[in-house]
């Protein structure tokens, strides 16, 4: 027997290939095949009989083709097509704002998933992002003990490796060399397993080894680039702060995914910072400093290492006798792709966003989608029962009733995917002016792919035909005598459902309305809400190299030559700026025993100047002062008072092995954000550990003030390189996220009204044309203009009455929870419902009103002459 | 008029069947093609063209004849219809003129 051709080929074949010339072809091919295997063997012959098979694959033969048969419903669609268009522009200005509506609304929604979709993506571009969880030693701190890491890896020897980050310094890093510096806000130190969980892509230098040496750093190609220019810097040394410290770069990685919570410019050697902290403080249990971050062998081992958590605890903490943990002391692990959305703990590597963002937004395109979805129902509906006579005329022609559904759907559908394409065209052209709203930086090409596309299209099928459907089924069902006969519309009143989908409408309009007034009362509260300090006109100089050195020696000097600039007004020293997290440390009197409670306590080391720059008010007792201050001393906050349940004034205290006296009581002013509580906190008077020049001017931003304390810095310190930044600046930083939700819902909640305004006119419009007979009948027998007005406009009146009776008791809920979210809250006081509800009335009435006017104004001979 | 104009290996397709009488089919057509001009055609190519000019009505065609190379497949074996003879006919026709009149120019010298 010969051997068989590759049969799954020929499948292919009899799939695509139309029935009639299946037969002849594979004859053709089995005898070339049969050809080809005696002059050629079988393998070639295979070969070739493959080749050829696919080449058959034809439009002449295909069974697909449309050319050689047309069914007649192919033929109607073009004919439908035709008769969609004439009824487009036969009432062009309801099928324009129904489609403009809808594209509104699919355009919003789009731009919206846009971002959903970008906040989701976090974390996701390194490879191994499922496997790795941050573990931290209790439920309110982000980070952990210098030790811990490697505990956690003997204890846990399944885990493939423990990495570990620390923050280089405080804020400001300056990284320079000659001439050339690059300023960033994010220098770590790492260690070498931090490489292989992130996977760090080497532009240059070994993977293997780049952070295994002191005084060694990785730097980012964004960092190369402004600072070495084209070429390789492996080898190379940067300068940090001036020129007292420079690392030897070992590697460029790839800049870091902006999607990410991980932001750093360059990694330093974890044994650098081991080099320069003292050995009591890297053993210690307690010392919160790391940021670890563990690689699990699978995404499901953290339940595992979860569970594991409470015996390690207790071997870790074993030199402590009689542990007692609370709920929140216990070890907490975080997955690294929640982080950005579900971690707020004390100190995170930086402002997270917040999964109640993902939830407002998502609410919000889904709200938007909605009630563009429902105008166009409601408007389609309204025009299609319209056409009743058409559709009557149809079937006196002929037309069965699966035709003329077939019809209008396909018009429905030939609408919402017109708007559909609209919409991704606009939300092209949209996108940029939206990255700039919100300060992101949202690609389409990189968030929207094939798949979502196809989504897309899909659910804009399924509106086409959801919407369709009840129209086509009501005006066919109708029998083709009632259809002809009467007026021409099936039923007298909006129906029902109809009626429904306004209210449903309008309550969410009304939902987003007054979210967006109580969003707005709370972020003016936030802004303007007395803080306790004064930052408006502050100005923070970076102080390190030369600067720093000049300092050291004469203070007061420096600050004399400043002041005398004109426009100065105070000039002070802080090591923390408003929003930096704090060191948080152990502080008290000296009076205490070891066994005595006292709260961890947030310190800030400040100069004499620093009260008076940044406007703090003293309760009790003095300023520090340079004379009477010869060693460290101290000013607490009313909070450390009230937690110390001892008036701490006069006491000595002690800090870091060092003895003061606190010497004064300070108002609680807020440090760090609004959406933190105030917590204990003292200011320690040690100007050399003060790594900012604050000062304070006349006016904020005033140029030649500023221009001149550049100047004079220059001068005092010809090396350094100028870095300040405005503490205003810095503090709207903090509220970045709210600010930016603010302006997305100012801007879409005005688009939501707009649309729902044009279906609510596009109704009331059909409604008073319906009855423009019998407006005229009852103005000839007397009704007043008043009378008809109220009597046309009187039923949207209840809808809107009646969605505002569902929307206020909805978005009290809701804003309820938002505010939950912030320690220091408005209330909710009875307008900030009422005044959208009575604007959404009177906008409504309007609508209505304006089109009802002309209607009742009309000379009733032409309305009753109408048709 | 639709039909009339025909291209080169269209012709060449035709005038294959009209040589092969009886047996043209798609393998014989090509082994006639490719025998004669010494170009290579594939399977499907011939195939496609024979029904476009049975399309065209040049060509009609029956099925019979299965073999068992074939595995027991028909074929559509191909004969001229009177037009398709009038189509080739008049292709000769013109060519035979042009040659003709080409010759003529060569005799008086006018080349």
């Amino acid at each position: 027997m010969k051997h068989q051709p590759p049969k799954w080929i020929e499948r292919v074949l009899e799939w695509y290939c139309h029935p009639d010339y299946i037969d002849e072809i594979k004859g053709d091919l089995y005898e070339s095949f049969w050809v080809w295997e005696h002059s050629k063997g079988r393998i070639r012959a295979q070969f070739l009989f493959a080749i050829n098979t696919f080449l058959f694959l034809r439009m002449y033969n295909s069974r697909f083709s449309q050319i050689t048969y047309k069914s007649t419903s192919t033929t109607m669609l073009g004919h439908f097509l035709k008769v969609s268009v004439r009824n487009f522009k036969k009432h062009k200005s309801y099928n324009l704002a129904n489609i403009i509506g809808l594209t509104a609304g699919i355009t919003i929604s789009l731009i919206m998933s846009l971002h959903i979709k970008q906040e989701l993506s976090y974390e996701k571009s390194y490879p191994k992002h499922d496997r790795i969880a941050r573990v931290a030693m209790n439920h309110e701190w982000a980070k952990s003990s210098p030790v811990f890491a490697e505990e956690l890896q003997t204890y846990f020897p399944e885990l493939e490796a423990v990495g570990r980050f620390a923050r280089y310094m405080g804020d400001v890093v300056i990284l320079s060399k000659d001439e050339n510096k690059f300023i960033s806000n994010n220098v770590f130190q790492a260690d070498q397993p931090a490489i292989q969980i992130f996977d760090f892509e080497f532009v240059h230098g070994n993977p293997a080894v780049a952070l295994k040496r002191p005084n060694t750093a990785l730097i980012t190609e964004a960092v190369a680039g402004s600072i070495f220019g084209n070429k390789n810097p492996v080898g190379e040394t940067i300068n940090v702060n001036g020129n007292r410290v420079s690392f030897e770069i070992t590697g460029v990685i790839r800049n870091l995914p902006e999607n990410s919570h991980l932001k750093a410019d360059m990694f330093v050697s974890m044994p650098t910072f081991y080099e320069n902290i003292p050995q009591n403080w890297l053993e210690s249990r307690s010392w919160m400093v790391m940021y670890t971050y563990a690689l699990m062998p699978e995404a499901s081992y953290l339940e595992e290492l979860n569970a594991g958590l409470g015996e390690f605890q207790k071997y870790y903490l074993r030199d402590v006798p009689e542990l007692d943990l609370t709920e929140n002391d216990r070890m907490a692990t975080m997955r690294l792709t929640d982080i950005h959305l579900k971690s707020d703990k004390i100190q995170e590597m930086g402002q997270n966003s917040n999964i109640i963002y993902i939830y407002v937004f998502g609410a919000l395109a889904a709200i938007i989608i909605l009630i563009a979805a429902v105008n166009f129902v409601n408007i389609f509906t309204t025009l299609t029962l319209k056409r009743t006579k058409e559709v009557g005329l149809r079937k006196v022609i002929g037309a069965n009733r699966k035709q003329l559904i077939t019809q209008l759907l396909s018009e429905s559908v030939f609408s919402t995917v017109f708007a559909t394409i609209l919409g991704i065209g606009l939300c092209l052209l949209a996108l940029p002016f939206y990255n700039t709203l919100v300060d992101l930086k949202i690609s389409v090409f990189e968030v929207l792919v094939l798949k979502d596309l196809l989504l897309i299209f899909a659910g804009a099928i399924l509106l086409g035909l959801i919407s369709g459907l009840y129209p086509a089924w009501l005006v066919t069902g109708e029998s083709i005598t009632s259809t002809l006969s009467s007026g021409g519309h099936p039923q007298s009143n909006i129906s029902f459902l109809r009626k429904g989908l306004i209210v449903f409408q309008f309550m969410l309009s009304l939902f987003i309305l007054i979210g967006t007034v109580a969003i707005e009362r709370q972020m003016n509260f936030i802004n303007t809400r007395d803080v306790g300090y004064d930052a408006d006109e502050v100005t923070a100089i970076r102080v390190y190299g030369e600067l720093y050195g000049k300092l050291q020696e004469n203070r007061k000097g420096i600050f004399s030559r400043l002041r005398s600039i004109p426009g100065v007004k105070q000039v002070g020293l802080s090591s923390d700026l408003i929003g930096d997290p704090l060191s948080v440390e152990g502080f008290r009197p000296t009076s205490a025993t070891e066994d005595d409670e006292y709260p961890s306590t947030n310190m800030m080391w400040v100069d004499e100047n620093y009260i008076e720059v940044m406007g703090i008010e003293l309760v009790n007792g003095r300023n520090f002062h340079s004379k009477q201050d010869t060693s460290v001393a101290f000013i607490v906050n009313q909070k450390l008072v009230d937690t110390w349940g001892e008036y701490p004034m006069g006491k000595m205290a002690r800090f870091r092995g060092e003895t003061g006296p606190i010497v004064g009581i300070m108002e609680d002013y807020n440090y760090y954000s609004l959406r933190q509580k105030i917590e204990p906190m003292a200011l320690c008077y040690k100007p050399s550990w003060a790594g900012n020049l604050l000062v304070k001017t006349e006016s904020a931003g005033s140029n030649q003030t500023m221009v001149a304390i550049e100047e004079e810095v220059r001068a005092i310190a010809p090396s350094v390189l100028f870095y300040c930044n405005y503490l205003d600046d810095k503090i709207n930083g903090l509220y970045k996220g709210e600010n930016a939700m603010f302006r997305v819902f100012r801007v879409f909640t005005i688009l939501a009204l707009v649309i729902s305004c044009v279906g609510l006119l596009g109704l009331a419009a059909i409604e008073v044309q319906r009855r423009t007979k019998e407006v005229g009948i009852r103005k000839v027998l007397g009704a007043s203009g008043s009378q008809l007005l109220s009597l046309l406009s009187r039923q949207f009146i209840m809808m809107i009455a009646l969605s505002v009776g569902l929307g206020v008791p909805l978005s009290y809920i809701a804003i309820n929870e938002w505010l939950a979210n912030f320690s220091y809250q408005i209330t909710l006081s009875w307008w900030i419902f009422a005044v959208p509800s009575l604007v959404l009335l009177i906008l409504a009435l309007l609508v209505v009103a304006g089109h009802v006017t002309g209607t009742v104004k009309a000379n009733p001979v032409n309305s009753l002459r109408y048709e | 008029m639709k039909g009339t104009t025909i291209g080169e290996f269209e012709e060449l397709c035709l005038l294959s069947v009209g040589v092969l009488g009886d047996d043209a089919y798609g393998m014989t057509v090509k082994a006639e093609i490719e025998g004669r001009t010494g170009r290579k055609a594939t399977i499907s190519t011939i195939h496609s063209t024979l029904i476009r000019l049975e399309k065209k009505g040049l060509l009609e065609s029956r099925l019979g004849g299965a073999t068992e190379q074939r595995g027991g497949r028909t074929k559509r074996l191909f004969t001229l219809t009177a037009v398709g003879q009038q189509v080739i006919e008049e292709a000769r026709n013109i060519r035979n003129a042009m040659w003709d009149d080409m010759r003529d120019r060569v005799v008086t010298g006018s080349l």
